[in-house]
């Protein structure tokens, strides 16, 4: 029995458009693993396969071959389901509900009852700030306090893992500064979370590792730090007497510390002035554009 | 796995306790089912239908007035005005069998057809995507939401016809002293209509997750009903052994609405039928249904 928190082994997906007459290979053999504990970003482009590979863990859908494991049970399982909470991306919440009343029949849905499902409400509802707003209807409430009562419905059962589809999405910076914070706390405590985002900046931040799906299949699997770190170093100089700094700066990069070291001293002989030296560091955004085949298949996607 | 990850994964002292599967599912089918109920009382149609029944029960109780004389004669009135006044107890008898009957024919047609077009809508409103999702990436099996959806609806209008029909009964009872037991049958009647109806829509509903189609779909098998009760008719006039058969295989596959509807009267009336036939083929068809909707729908991908 696999420990990890998703093990997918070479999984297949096609949709049959039968008014169309085509058949769309939504995954093609992907593998994935993903730790118990951590925080993982599937990053893709439209219609990559992200959408149907969450769908298929959480047995919204079946997978056509291959096979799929979600914390050591097989995907879509029973027991698998109670350990885990979800945010599907758009989720359309009944808007004749309170937040209380939705959260207490989601609550009840994960088998809680009783004080134990009321506590949890509440605690849920403190965790995403959403207290003060807990006896107003959901058709009254902002997008931002919409996906705040989402993120409280998947934390419902208290789940070791939270798999989020674009969780973001509508909420304003601080909003998201509050989530990533709510995320973090909830990641100490062992939760694993798994996050589907197109907001890179987002995932970057939050996330330790990435997967990067492109047409169904996996392009790139890694540690956030170590793929968007490159080898060398950058320097910034300018002529003496150049009263602002970076105004006139021109950039250099060097590939190792004895090759920046060397044209740092080069530099100054010449009577030039170092401004910054900083390891040289790309973003997700250009490591996932340059995984995903660049501009073209942004286009293509 | 590093260290530190498998430490973090163990700390999960917060873990819901172990519960026992039947507690589990008789919990989610209760919040499935009064969130269907709260639902419904969202859309003001429902509270339009509601607010229809509390009408003709205060029409009943506060406009009608029935005086007898003596159990002899007896006198009618609408509004403090005289209407009617019967020559005896027998007839004051068949003026509220009279009024009973249409409550219950009126309630028989107006109940399904006004019940069919809300609960489609019910319906049709779990196939949402990014509604489903969030029922189904539940530990709840998919026939359990499918069934507290069914029983929801059914529930919702069999409730109203209760209210209607016992309310009624009640009123036209201790205002003429003329209990009839016979007028209840619209209850369980009317009640297994929209059940059988109810179950055609449900199937449509996971075939297609459009309530219009369901809708029309149900409105035609209520519409055929009557035609293809015309058996006798049908095969005098059919030309082949192929259309006459054609017919009677159609005659079976749809509710059978029109008789069900004149089963009712002629309960109502208190005169002796078998209908057990015609309920064990509509209850056919329903299991019929609800067992292909749960099928397809266990088998749907979201």
């Amino acid at each position: 029995m696999s420990t990890a928190a998703i093990d997918v082994r070479n999984l297949h997906k096609t949709y049959a458009l039968p008014l169309r007459r085509r058949r769309v290979e939504a995954l093609r053999g992907v593998s994935l693993t993903v730790e118990p504990g951590s925080t993982f970003g599937l990053l893709g482009a439209n219609g990559a396969g992200k959408t149907t590979l969450v769908k298929i863990l959480l047995g919204l859908a079946r997978a056509d071959a291959g096979e799929a494991f979600l914390l050591g049970q097989p995907a879509g399982r029973f027991q698998a389901r109670t350990r885990v909470g979800y945010l599907p991306e758009g989720g359309r919440f009944p808007n004749y509900h309170t937040g209380w009343s939705l959260l207490r029949m989601q609550g009840q849905l994960a088998g809680f009852h009783g004080s134990a499902l009321r506590a949890m409400v509440e605690e849920v509802l403190d965790l995403v700030a959403m207290r003060t707003w807990k006896d107003v209807r959901l058709a009254n409430y902002s997008k931002g306090m919409v996906q705040r009562i989402g993120l409280a419905q998947a934390m419902l059962g208290r789940p070791s893992l939270l798999m989020l589809d674009e969780p973001t999405d509508g909420v304003d910076p601080v909003g998201r500064a509050e989530m990533r914070e709510v995320l973090q706390r909830l990641n100490d405590r062992g939760v694993t979370v798994f996050l589907n985002s197109h907001i890179l900046a987002e995932v970057e931040l939050f996330c330790r590792d990435v997967a990067i799906l492109h047409r169904g299949k996996l392009r790139l699997r890694g540690n956030v730090a170590e793929l968007t770190r490159q080898a060398g170093f950058r320097v910034l100089y300018q002529q003496a007497g150049t009263q602002t700094a970076h105004a006139a700066a021109t950039e250099a990069a060097f590939p190792d510390l004895a090759s920046t070291n060397a044209a740092i001293d080069a530099l100054r002989a010449e009577g030039k002035l170092i401004v910054q030296v900083e390891r040289c560091q790309s973003t997700l955004e250009q490591v996932f554009l340059q995984a995903i085949g660049g501009q073209e298949a942004r286009l293509d996607a | 796995m590093p260290d530190s990850l498998q430490r973090r994964a163990t700390i999960d002292a917060d873990a819901p306790p172990e519960r026992s599967l039947p507690l589990h599912l008789a919990l989610a089918f209760y919040a499935l089912l009064a969130d269907t109920i709260r639902e419904a009382f969202a859309r003001r149609i429902v509270w339009g239908i509601y607010g229809s029944t509390a009408f003709v029960l205060a029409f009943l109780a506060f406009v009608l007035e029935i005086d007898i004389v003596s159990g002899a004669k007896a006198t009618i009135s609408l509004f403090g005005q005289e209407a009617m006044s019967t020559g005896s107890a027998d007839r004051l008898q068949a003026f509220v069998g009279y009024i009973q009957g249409a409550i219950a024919a009126f309630l028989y047609g107006v109940s399904t057809f006004v019940g069919v077009f809300v609960c489609a809508g019910l319906s049709a409103s779990l196939f949402e995507p990014g509604r489903a999702e969030l029922l189904l990436a539940r530990p709840v099996p998919r026939g359990l939401i499918l069934a507290a959806r069914y029983l929801g609806s059914v529930l919702l209008i069999a409730a109203n016809v209760v209210l209607l029909i016992g309310g009624s009964w009640l009123i036209l009872g201790a205002k003429s002293g003329f209990w009839n037991p016979q007028f209840l049958w619209a209850i369980p009647v009317t009640g297994f209509v929209f059940s059988v109806l109810m179950a055609l829509v449900m199937l449509v509903t996971v075939l297609t997750g459009n309530s219009a189609v369901a809708m029309i779909v149900t409105f035609v098998a209520m519409v055929f009903s009557p035609i293809l009760a015309q058996q006798d008719l049908a095969i005098r006039l059919l030309p082949s052994t192929f259309a006459r058969n054609l017919w009677k295989a159609a005659y079976l596959a749809v509710p059978k609405v029109y008789e069900l509807g004149a089963l009712l009267l002629t309960l109502v009336s208190g005169e002796p039928t078998d209908a057990t036939p015609l309920l064990q083929s509509s209850a056919l068809f329903a299991a019929a249904c609800l067992l292909a909707a749960w099928l397809l729908f266990a088998r749907q991908d979201r």
